[in-house]
């Protein structure tokens, strides 16, 4: 597995030697950029669409990232991918523009330059006067086309250019597992928005790989529960969080919970759905609810807590959402506030629904954000999923209020890396870790580390939001 | 100081071979452009923002260039600069706009000192670091005082301007710019106030928006009214053959047509003089044009040249004695005229020019937005009475380039400067074709320019700084570069 025959590998540029501290120029050098082109980006699993698109045998959506298109689409025998181009002269089969989407069910894909035809197996059904061609160029494998990687999980279809690289599974790791007993896989998109950040894409990632930018970024969730947040990063952490303002009754730290809730919710637009902010507020009323509280104030929230999820989950069952026992995942298959799987994809549950995020560089110093509000249905629902990003300027009001105000800092963000004097990130060993993690994670694909090692790297990553800088073993 | 062992100097692409032609890709070849980002940019003293905007202490402006913003701070002990990035993870920790917008951010830190929009650290005024907020959570070597105190930036004040520098080494902004400075101080140009402050974007080359306003030769097609209103009575300097041989008296004659009287020279010069208050909307300000206006009967000598310097002489004199009486400290015009004499147009290199006349100037400041693009301000300044009440701009007014808000002169100057940049462009068109005598500012800075890219010295560099002062409208001068 080693990349040359004396066990060498590349040179890195900006390499971070030191793990507490990130170089500045790994966020807008060109070179850096072309290495992460080159060694990062075809070696990894990338989330290509999410399955609630292709719910059909014949749907397709194609999805582009740094100049390749793939097309993903739905088949009798699972879901299928192909590289976006004609066997003939390399026209793209289908879209070609990046969100493109269709059935093909009943016509195939038809190359819009020639007319060459392909099913939804890629296998070549029609190529246009066959008598001009000698027979060789026309073999039957090398007119089909061509197969790109792909797996499902989590309610998303992945791709990955590089067929060696160990399965999804096995580069993520349990953490897959423990979103699937959280249902991830049956959520569907309740809305889709995207914009055009002028900044990395890691910048842009790593606004959300620590909770310890919410005091001065988004106050508002601050001040409402200042002991929970001051717990977390002001004074070292207890081994059990003060969850109640002590100088308050239950019932005011319930609603000072509430009020967390609702800041969240609505600046979310979702992740803690308004659905579930309302069966919260429906127990705010703790001494009517024929339940005996301990004394102990934390405790005693945290059996509301208990109550709150008891509830979500029966009710929301019983419309015929397909919610879990969210008391029983909570203790089998703990989730952290925030989920990245490498590299370029976030999932931030709280009760049943989640928040997503996708990333995609577009340049050194541009990427694309995208946002989903993730939530369950009904089976029998008539909610219609969006088949493509609404495009938002990135200072747009029509954001919810939390993104807005980390689309705020990110391309100030940018703009600082470029100061004098500004060398490099300076991270907390702590709660930063995560960012370290990702960037030495990146530097052992950038040097070619072996696949295996990247992978029980990439794993690490699974619940490290907030958390420590760790040993990689490379 | 030479940038390495052998005294190898770095390639230039298309340097100014020869001076009296500029080679035309300078001005949109992305190469250059980076080079000049790279190489030119972080070792010269720009004019970062006007001491009005930072009067009391805490105030603070943030000046952006070239991807690089710097804060420029009022604080007990002086002006002090810090670059603009928290030492955490790099956020602006005020402003952080850029510059594209002409938007220029600005506050007060005396109480609350600067806290990062991203994580709360804080800095006081003086750029020492507050606050970390839980501060447990990092190695203690990451919070080593000077490493998380923000970085200071080079600044000296001159001229009511605060300057940066991003280069520790280059010598002094006064030592830089050399004696012209000393001109201009004469002319009381620290006691300069804005009265107002105009922006715009320029599709254009940030050189060759400049390079307009480096000779008077376009004056007579670009602005053809403030030669009409001096046709009658004076012959066009630019037309006559240069060799001026023979005696000042006849150089003096050359100047005016055949037969005119001294009334018609002076009505001349007083409607040229309006033409260019008008069209400047300052620089010859509207108060100055009322003095000379009340000086058009004065009893002058017939000859038409000793009436012209006896005339300005009285006008010099009575703005002198008017404004002084109102409280304004104006400088003895007539004295520094011979002992300080400056140029219609003094150019500060790189980026900065004023334009004199009496007592109050116009300025300007050119940065470069992209290869083809650039951010070109406009100020009227002038002098007011101690102790007025006094309330400066606290931004540019940005207006489209061809906006009718513009003063009549800069208007016609952005009326060509974007077509020029497109007929850079045409095939054939391989160089700028200078004049020897009267375009020679141009090919000097540009000369300079190529100095910073190819790594001379700054001792030698500043030198031949020093040659532009005054050479507004002058000859190519040769640098030893």
């Amino acid at each position: 597995m080693l990349k040359s025959a004396d066990g060498g590998l590349r040179a890195v540029p900006f390499p971070v030697d030191d793990p507490e501290r990130i170089p500045a120029p790994r966020y807008y050098d060109a070179e850096f950029y072309q290495a992460e082109l080159d060694h990062v980006w075809p070696h990894v699993w990338q989330m290509a669409t999410r399955l609630d698109r292709i719910p059909e045998v014949g749907d397709w959506v194609e999805y582009q990232n740094l100049g390749q298109s793939v097309i993903v689409v739905n088949t009798e025998s699972g879901v299928k991918a192909y590289y976006n181009a004609c066997r003939h002269r390399g026209v793209p089969i289908a879209g070609g523009k990046g969100n493109d989407h269709g059935n093909c069910k009943g016509a195939g894909f038809v190359c819009p330059f020639h007319g060459w035809r392909y099913d939804m197996d890629g296998k070549n059904t029609f190529v246009y006067g066959k008598h001009l061609f000698s027979e060789r160029q026309l073999n039957p494998d090398d007119i089909n086309l061509i197969a790109c990687r792909v797996e499902t999980a989590i309610g998303c279809a992945w791709i990955n250019f590089d067929d060696d690289a160990p399965s999804l599974r096995d580069s993520i790791g349990p953490l897959i597992g423990r979103l699937e007993a959280h249902n991830v896989h049956q959520l569907k998109a309740e809305w889709w928005v995207g914009t055009v950040l002028p900044a990395n894409w890691k910048i842009a990632m790593e606004a959300f790989m620590e909770g310890y930018h919410v005091m001065t970024t988004h106050p508002q969730l601050q001040a409402v529960v200042p002991q929970l947040y001051d717990g977390m990063y002001k004074a070292p952490r207890k081994d059990q969080l003060e969850m109640v303002d002590q100088s308050k009754s239950l019932r005011q730290n319930i609603d000072d919970q509430l009020e967390s809730m609702l800041r969240l919710s609505v600046g979310m637009d979702g992740m803690l759905h308004k659905k579930e902010l309302e069966i919260a507020r429906s127990l705010a009323d703790v001494d009517n609810l024929g339940v005996e509280f301990p004394e102990d104030k934390n405790m005693a929230l945290m059996m509301w807590l208990g109550i709150v999820q008891d509830q979500i989950t029966k009710r929301l069952q019983a419309k015929g959402e397909p919610v879990p026992d969210l008391n029983t995942v909570c203790q089998t298959d703990p989730v952290n506030a925030v989920e990245f799987l490498f590299p370029h994809y976030f999932l931030l549950p709280y009760f049943s629904s989640f928040s997503a995020y996708r990333i995609r560089p577009l340049g050194p110093e541009t990427c694309l954000f995208e946002l989903w509000s993730l939530t369950t249905y009904p089976e029998d629902t008539d909610h219609e999923v969006p088949m493509e990003p609404t495009m938002l300027p990135y200072d747009s009001e029509q954001f919810p209020p939390i993104p807005r105000q980390d689309y705020s800092n990110i391309p100030l963000n940018q703009i600082g890396l470029h100061a004098r004097g500004f060398e490099f990130m300076r991270l907390s060993k702590d709660v930063e870790g995560m960012v370290s993690n990702f960037h030495r994670l990146l530097d052992g694909y950038l040097a070619g580390v072996p696949a295996e090692k990247l992978a029980h790297a990439n794993q690490m990553l699974a619940g490290n939001f907030d958390g420590v800088i760790k040993d990689l073993e490379f | 100081m030479l940038k390495s062992a052998d005294g190898a100097l770095r390639a230039v692409p298309f340097p100014v071979d020869d001076p009296e032609r500029i080679p035309v890709r300078r001005y949109f070849d992305e190469e250059f452009y980076k080079l000049e980002l790279e190489h030119l940019w972080p070792h010269v003293w720009q004019m970062a923002c006007r001491l009005e905007q930072i009067p009391d202490v805490g105030d603070w402006v943030e000046y952006s260039n070239a991807g690089r913003a710097v804060l420029i701070v009022r604080t007990e002990s002086g002006v002090k600069a810090f670059h603009n990035a928290c030492r955490h993870r790099g956020v602006p920790i005020a402003g952080g706009y850029g510059n594209d917008c002409g938007k220029v951010a600005s506050g007060n830190c005396a109480h609350t000192g600067f806290i990062c929009p991203f994580h709360g650290w804080r800095w006081n005024i003086d750029g020492e670091n507050t606050l970390v907020y839980g501060k447990h959570i990092f190695s203690e070597r990451q919070l080593e005082p000077d490493d998380i105190n923000l970085v200071s930036c080079r600044v000296e004040t001159w001229a009511g301007c605060a300057w940066i520098n991003h280069d520790n080494d280059a010598p002094p902004v006064r030592e830089t710019l050399g004696p012209v400075a000393d001109r201009l101080d004469a002319h009381g140009i620290g006691d300069l106030r804005m009265e107002w402050w105009y922006g715009t974007v320029l599709p254009a080359n940030w050189k060759l928006a400049m390079e307009a306003f480096m000779e008077g030769y376009h004056v007579k097609t670009t602005h053809p009214q403030l030669s009409a209103a001096r046709r009658d009575a004076l012959n066009d300097t630019y037309e006559q053959d240069s060799g001026l041989e023979g005696t000042s008296a006849d150089k003096s004659r050359k100047n005016f047509k055949d037969g005119v009287t001294t009334r018609q020279v002076i009505d001349a010069q007083f409607r040229g003089m309006e033409q260019l208050s008008i069209g400047m909307a300052g620089m010859v300000h509207p108060k100055e044009l009322e003095i000379m206006r009340s000086l058009l009967g004065a009893e002058l000598p017939d000859d038409p040249g000793l009436a012209t310097a006896t005339w300005f002489g009285m006008v010099q004199n009575k703005i002198v004695d008017e404004l002084r009486s109102k409280g304004e400290p104006i400088p003895d015009l007539n004295k520094v005229a011979v002992s300080d004499p400056v140029n219609a147009v003094e150019f500060l290199f790189p980026h900065w020019f004023v334009l004199p006349v009496f007592s109050s100037m116009s300025s300007y400041r050119i940065r470069p937005l992209g290869p083809e693009s650039c951010l070109f301000e406009i100020w009227s300044l002038t002098m007011y009475p101690e102790g007025a009440d006094y309330s400066p701009p606290l931004e540019p007014t940005m207006l489209p380039f061809d906006s009718a808000e513009f003063p009549p002169i800069p208007r016609q100057d952005y009326s060509n400067i974007p077509i020029q940049q497109k007929g850079l462009h045409a095939t054939g068109f391989e160089f700028m074709r200078l004049s020897t005598d009267i375009e020679g500012l141009i090919s000097n800075y540009q000369q300079i320019i190529d100095g910073y890219l190819a790594g001379r010295p700054q001792e030698q560099l500043a030198r031949a700084i020093h040659e532009l002062g005054g050479n507004f409208d002058g000859a190519i001068k040769h640098f030893d570069l």
